[in-house]
């Protein structure tokens, strides 16, 4: 059997286990739904993002503007589905760097261990005991408010929580007979972790890389809830929800779209994480 | 209860079959097992991994996982049926009729619950008050032979030895005078020589309160020695059913054979002797079969083994499957293949030969200081290996045998360099040998090489077997990558695996098979020494002879220097030329290989001689029993470190002084206060075989 072939099959398996369970499964299916309005929103939105029908302002829900329209005649449908993109990308895209400054931290701090080890984790710990949402706020207080910014955020906050996760499954590899075998052969130090170690790794990575998102996200809006971050015209739900707030008598639609959408998304990708952990305990699949 | 006069069976296993269903499909892990226990009889059930032994057990016990399910059969105690039996009626038979001792006591015991609490819980069921509850559990404490029972009763699991803990769940199992008791691998992970001793308790026990046992294990020597009868469990199929001194004797089944072939013999060595073992891997649970399941390794199948053959009665109480059971017996069909005797005479150590030296070499690990450690600067350390000083000739062996904790691994990753070491030189081909691998070149790295225990983590899982094979070639040996992928391809064929092997990873191989590539990527450097340690120990009985084989034919072709280490005497006297005997990180004992048996012994080795189970339940054997358990290497008693279990202890002078190095005739070294010619006087051989050792002639 080629790698290929095994690969292939180990990926069926793992989308049957994604899908095996109800809960996993709507958790999938609405991470997908959420991951193609970003890709397609502006192709599939009725109305633009700005775009003012100043005829039809604190429209309720109806069969021309779904999620209605807010006090200035914007559909909500079109807004909350263009607002996917920005959400998504800058979540995921701050996820990834975090997953892969974290991971290469974690490896190499686990592996080395001792003073440097230490001391590592240690500033870690320092971050962490602060709240996500506060070293947020401090950080963009003292960076030029930007798009940058709110990325470097994200890093920053989950960069020490995933090299935690990585540096402790390194712990439990590091002594195992494989990474002594490396090292008999003379194998370098980038070899070893990245080679040997990263692979012993990927579960974890890829639950914690889902959890990760989805708090990603969920930080985002309530940054752009506060004002903070992204700026108009950019749609941010929770700057939505936040424009909203003065609404809630007029047009509660406008206010209710966006915040669902925050919490069904974040909901959905958490149920995904489950269903990755699942694939994780799941020995692959026995031969016959 | 009243008991007729010819006694009815305790046990009756009827054509019983089980199944487990795992991803939706269903596979039989027991297939039309029957066996008869009787009243007092010891049974042996004798199986390796996925023979369906330990299935066979927990459906007698009625403790199967909820994925299995008993698909047809019975199973009768006393001539009821139990598997008809709600959860109610069962539990006045566990505990009462018949009691399980478990393989694991590290996760058998509850343990957040003292001892005393543990084994009075059970008890208390039965109606007795706390007061007598207590009572009773001290007095099954001291009937397993623990010391100071009111203290081991107010422990908690962790605070209590690995044999100790065994010992507790004896206990537990006896404490309602059961008729059976099941035991599922007792012993197992547990070193030889708490092992011997718990062997000693239980065929005490059966004797003296008369119980059965239904004993389940894969090792043949504490079967041989234990048990009355022996049944041969094979991919959930019985092949061969028989009493003990019989089958040992006079194995009819081609697979007993094998076994039986597989392991070394105490004395045998493989200068003179080759292992014969079984051909090929073991059946996986998820294959159809049809015919005889041990078909596709059997030397003697013939057509007719296509049809699945019965158990047929060979004499009196001898059961065997196979249908060519009268050619056999008869000596016409012999499965053996004749002993090749092994490739090149016999040869001793010649001097300035020696590729690998050791002197007075020390490592130590400071524990992690707490605190208080801190405060009263008193810093602890495992004194993990002391002032080991050895040699290895070329293409000779070296057997580092002693128990768990007695450094024997430590110094085999400090010579590699894997675990610094605290003082000592060591020198390879005369040349001083940085302490650490930064410190080694690429070329020193090619010269030493490591096997691995568990075949498992010997890998890494992503990686395809000719990406295993091609990295030491190309970092240690030079070899350009496309060089490097067709000498993968012969150091396949050098381990004897199909080059397709190359394309697989090491999850699609069998234990036997992964060894093989470890062995295989291990040689590819072209070391002058290499270190194997416990090679073949996490292995399958039926695959160890043939990586065995395999690693010594490699190491005298190559003429390597070998270290082998295991805690096995047998397996370590088979493959080795001089056998290092060491306790708490101190050599205790160097012998030539063929000395190792012979009276003078240090007191050490004496005591693990004599706790090797024989493969041969005739055979006779001088029984040496420890007291306690080794101590800890981070308190190494002053003095001889052995004097606190010694048998030979001869009073202060052990105590306080440490004992000279006394040098054997023949090169060797006893480290003992007692004179050679006293040791000698006093010693009796341990063993007397009843058939002479063969191939020692």
């Amino acid at each position: 059997m080629s790698a290929s072939q095994g690969g292939r099959s180990r990926f069926r398996q793992a989308v049957a286990i994604l899908f095996q369970q109800r809960s996993s499964a709507i958790g999938t299916s609405i991470t997908l739904i959420f991951v193609l309005a970003a890709l397609f929103g502006p192709v599939v939105a009725p109305y633009g993002l700005n775009q003012q029908l100043t005829s039809a302002t604190f429209q309720p829900p109806s069969l021309a503007h779904w999620f209605g329209t807010d006090q200035l005649g914007r559909d909500v449908f079109s807004r909350v589905l263009l607002g996917a993109r920005d959400i998504l990308a800058f979540a995921g895209v701050g996820t990834l760097l975090a997953i892969i400054l974290g991971a290469t931290i974690g490896l190499f701090s686990g592996y080395t261990g001792g003073v440097v080890d230490e001391i590592i984790m240690r500033a870690f710990d320092g971050l962490l005991a602060l709240p996500a949402m506060l070293l947020a706020l401090l950080l963009l207080a003292s960076l030029a408010s930007s798009d940058l910014s709110v990325i470097i955020v994200l890093v920053v906050v989950y960069t020490p929580i995933v090299a935690r996760v990585v540096r402790s499954v390194v712990l439990s590899v590091k002594e195992l007979a494989y990474v002594r075998a490396a090292r008999l052969q003379g194998e370098g130090l980038g070899w070893i972790l990245y080679r040997a170690i990263l692979p012993a790794t990927y579960p974890a990575l890829a639950v914690e890389g889902a959890l990760r998102f989805s708090y990603a996200i969920f930080l985002i809006a309530s940054l752009g809830f506060l004002g903070i971050g992204f700026q108009p015209p950019s749609a941010n739900w929770g700057m939505m929800v936040s424009d909203a707030r003065q609404l809630t008598s007029a047009a509660p639609w406008a206010l209710y779209f966006p915040a669902a959408a925050i919490a069904v998304v974040v909901v959905g990708v958490n149920l995904l994480a489950d269903g990755l952990k699942r694939i994780a305990q799941t020995p692959p699949d026995p031969r016959s | 209860m009243t008991r007729a006069s010819t006694p009815a069976p305790l046990l009756e296993v009827q054509r019983l079959t089980v199944a487990y269903t795992r991803a939706g499909r269903s596979y039989d892990a027991v297939r039309q097992v029957s066996l008869t226990v009787q009243q007092g009889e010891s049974y042996g059930l004798v199986g390796e991994s996925g023979s369906g032994k330990t299935t066979l057990a927990l459906s007698v016990m009625r403790y199967l996982p909820r994925s299995a399910a008993v698909r047809g059969g019975r199973v009768l105690l006393n001539g009821a049926d139990l598997l008809t039996l709600d959860a109610k009626a069962m539990r006045r038979i566990w505990g009462r009729r018949i009691a399980f001792v478990p393989q694991d006591p590290h996760t058998s015991l509850n343990p957040s619950m003292r001892i005393g609490q543990q084994l009075g819980e059970g008890l208390s069921t039965d109606g007795l008050d706390q007061r007598q509850a207590r009572q009773r559990a001290l007095s099954l404490l001291a009937d397993v032979h623990l010391p100071d029972p009111p203290r081991i009763a107010e422990c908690y699991p962790h605070q209590i030895s690995g044999g100790m803990r065994q010992r507790v769940l004896i206990a537990m199992a006896i404490s309602r005078e059961p008729q059976l008791l099941v035991m599922d691998e007792p012993t197992t992970g547990l070193d030889t020589t708490t092992q011997a001793s718990i062997l000693d308790l239980i065929r005490d026990l059966v004797r003296r309160r008369s119980m059965s046992i239904l004993y389940v294990s894969h090792n043949l020597g504490v079967v041989a020695q234990m048990c009355d009868r022996v049944a041969v469990m094979y991919a959930g199929e019985l092949l061969e059913d028989a009493p003990a001194a019989r089958l040992y004797a006079r194995p009819l089944h081609p697979y007993t054979q094998g076994l039986l072939d597989s392991v070394p013999r105490l004395g045998q060595n493989k200068r003179r002797v080759r292992l014969r073992g079984v051909a090929g891997r073991p059946p996986s649970p998820a294959e159809t079969r049809s015919g005889c399941v041990f078909l596709a390794r059997c030397p003697l199948a013939i057509d007719l083994c296509n049809d699945a053959p019965t158990l047929f009665e060979t004499a009196e109480g001898h059961t065997a499957r196979c249908h060519r059971w009268k050619e056999i017996e008869a000596g016409s069909a012999d499965p053996r293949q004749p002993a090749s005797r092994k490739a090149g005479p016999p040869r001793t150590p010649t001097i300035g030969r020696e590729v690998l030296a050791l002197q007075d070499v020390q490592v130590h690990f400071p524990l992690r200081r707490s605190l208080a450690d801190v405060f009263s600067r008193r810093i602890r350390r495992v004194r993990a290996v002391e002032d080991v000083s050895l040699s290895i000739e070329r293409g000779f062996a070296l057997g580092l045998v002693g128990e768990s904790g007695s450094g024997k691994t430590t110094l085999g990753l400090t010579i590699l360099g894997l675990v610094e070491r605290t003082s000592g030189e060591i020198h390879l081909l005369g040349k001083p040998l940085p302490s650490v691998i930064a410190g080694r070149s690429p070329g020193t790295l090619a010269r030493m090489q490591m096997i691995f225990q568990d075949v498992d983590e010997s890998f890494v899982p992503t990686m395809s077997i000719a990406e295993i094979l091609r990295r030491p070639l190309i970092r240690l040996s030079g070899s350009p990558p496309d060089e490097a992928s067709s000498k993968a391809i012969s150091l396949l064929e050098a381990v004897h695996l199909p080059p397709e092997f190359a394309d697989r990873f090491p999850s699609e191989l069998s234990g036997g098979e992964r060894q093989r590539v470890a062995i295989a990527r291990a040689f590819a450097s072209k070391p002058e020494v290499l270190v194997a340690d416990e090679p073949i120990s996490s292995l399958d009985v039926s695959v160890q002879a043939a990586v065995l084989n395999l690693l010594n034919d490699i190491q005298v072709v190559r003429d390597s220097g070998l270290i082998f280490i295991s805690h096995d005497l047998a397996v370590i006297g088979y493959i080795s030329d001089v056998i290092a005997v060491i306790y708490l990180g101190r050599l205790m004992q160097v012998a030539p290989a063929a000395e190792i048996f012979e009276p003078p012994y240090h007191p050490y080795t004496e005591a693990l001689l004599s706790a090797i189970p024989l493969i041969d339940p005739r055979g006779k054997q001088e029984r040496i029993r420890l007291q306690g358990d080794a101590p800890s290497p981070v308190d190494v008693p002053r003095g001889c470190p052995f004097h606190t279990r010694c048998p030979r202890f001869l009073g202060n002078l052990c105590k306080e002084v440490d004992p000279p190095e006394q040098r054997t005739a023949s090169g060797g070294m006893i480290r003992c206060h007692i004179s050679l010619d006293e040791l000698k006087a006093v010693q009796p051989r341990v063993f007397a075989f009843s058939s002479p050792v063969e191939g020692s002639g």
